[in-house]
């Protein structure tokens, strides 16, 4: 395995990319070999960290540096001062929108970042979304290949969400693991995991954040609520409005089902799931959860 | 958008192509084939609806309903030029009504309108996802950011010398 002395992590989420990420990784790519600095630092390309109003934000580890608001102009003065001689660029290190009395250098210190203990989102802004094997790094698939190979019951796994007190990131907060039980329960039916990724709230990007950093999360879940509610195909709803979550999400399934973690016989257990992407056409409604089955029916 | 010019023909053939692999699938492909025909030609015209419900098995009517429900279709082509100007909450807060109305004021037509040589169109949107640059405005597929009204010219500028 090839090993680095540091690592460039540019966002590429939504709001990031909008204001110019990718002429910056391109910069980035461009500049590190006249320096020849190429073979020891590794560019990153990531999801979103979570501070949209400063971007594009870069972030420089070992030392976890920070970067706001960056130019494709500026990534001649990061490379030449801070990756080759270890000069921080002070004039990018400020943060301006977010009020920080104790603004700091480094990503885990700064004040937006300190008091947050980050579960659902935690791999955003560290791993490449498109690359299957650092979600795997980080122990990803992990949950659902136990659960397989131990031919675990599902009804345990239902009453070990349940005391997790995992909830419903809507804004109703609905218990996932009752609503587990009730799908479960019910016989008779072809079943399907439908995930609501049809965000409509100004603002408000919980879903877009993890479909963009973190996309192998969301299929590595369904996959274990359709094994736990004995569904065999999942759709996720995204809206058309978010090309980049689309992309990455496409991108995630094609792996999966590469690598044999979407499909048929998962983990030789005999168990199948499949999952497609539904788009959305520009309906706030469609948020609503029956609104949204029949969207994804094709009706209106 | 608009930029690579098919003929009607390459479009229909397209349009084919792609109902193809949908033919006889009913209504759980329509949404699918709507988008795919409107990336095609750019908008939905009524003889694309009747195509698309031929080829699924379904009535003019089903399609035209589920066309005019969405206001991601289109019944209407755009301009080889779409400014879209954001009016989602965040952006609205942050003054792109004023942002809308030089855009208007310049081309010299309103929001959902076409101009008669069919350069340009305005279309107003809700949320593109990037609040944290607002007030946003995007050009075809180019974004925009954290703009005032009189930074307006110099980017339709750039548009018109293309």
């Amino acid at each position: 395995m090839e090993l680095f002395r540091a690592h460039v992590l540019v966002c590429c989420g939504t709001g990031c990319t909008s204001s110019s990420s990718p002429q910056i990784m391109d910069r980035f790519s461009e500049l590190l070999p006249t320096y020849g600095l190429d073979k020891e630092i590794k560019i990153v390309k990531t999801g979103c960290f979570g501070l949209c109003a400063e971007g594009p934000v870069v972030v420089i580890y070992p030392e976890g540096v920070m970067y706001y608001r960056v130019t494709p102009e500026d990534v001649d003065e990061i490379v030449s001062e801070h990756l080759l001689k270890g000069r921080y660029v002070h004039r990018l290190m400020t943060l301006t929108a977010v009020a920080t009395a104790d603004a700091s250098y480094s990503a885990e210190d700064n004040g937006f970042f300190k008091k947050q203990l980050r579960i659902a989102l935690r791999n955003c802004g560290v791993i490449n979304p498109e690359k299957i094997d650092e979600y795997i790094a980080h122990d990803g698939y992990q949950a659902i290949g136990k659960i397989l190979t131990e031919k675990r019951d599902p009804m345990s796994i239902i009453a070990e969400v349940k005391s997790s007190g995992l909830r419903g990131r809507g804004g109703g907060g609905f218990p996932t693991g009752s609503k587990w039980e009730f799908a479960a329960k019910v016989q008779n039916y072809t079943k399907y995991v439908c995930c609501n990724a049809d965000e409509g709230d100004p603002g408000a990007f919980m879903d877009r954040s993890i479909l963009e950093g973190d996309p192998h999360s969301v299929i590595e879940a369904m996959t274990i609520a359709g094994y736990c509610i004995g569904a065999h195909q999942g759709f996720v709803y995204v809206r058309a409005e978010y090309p980049i979550a689309v992309e990455r999400l496409s991108i995630a399934i094609d792996q999966a089902r590469e690598y044999g973690l979407l499909g048929k016989n998962i983990f030789d257990s005999g168990f199948d799931f499949d999952l497609d992407i539904r788009l959305g056409a520009g309906a706030f409604v469609c948020g609503e959860e029956t609104a949204l089955m029949r969207s994804i029916e094709g009706k209106r | 958008m608009g930029k690579s010019k098919l003929t009607s023909e390459e479009m229909s053939t397209k349009l084919d192509a792609v109902l193809a692999d949908h033919k006889g699938e009913g209504q759980k492909a329509l949404m699918a084939s709507l988008q795919k025909a409107q990336g095609i030609y750019g908008f939905l015209p009524l003889a694309v609806q009747k195509k698309v419900a031929a080829a699924l098995g379904l009535s003019v009517a089903e399609v035209y309903g589920v066309v005019s429900f969405y206001s991601f279709f289109s019944l209407k082509p755009k301009g080889e030029t779409v400014f879209t100007v954001c009016l989602g909450t965040a952006c609205y807060v942050k003054g792109s009504q004023l942002l809308l109305e030089e855009i208007e004021k310049s081309i010299g037509i309103g929001s959902g309108e076409v101009t008669k040589d069919g350069k340009y169109s305005i279309s107003a949107c809700r949320c593109v996802g990037a609040c944290g640059l607002a007030p946003v405005i995007l050009v075809n597929d180019d974004v925009y950011g954290r703009l005032t009204p009189d930074e307006i010219p110099g980017i339709i500028a750039k548009y018109k010398e293309a």
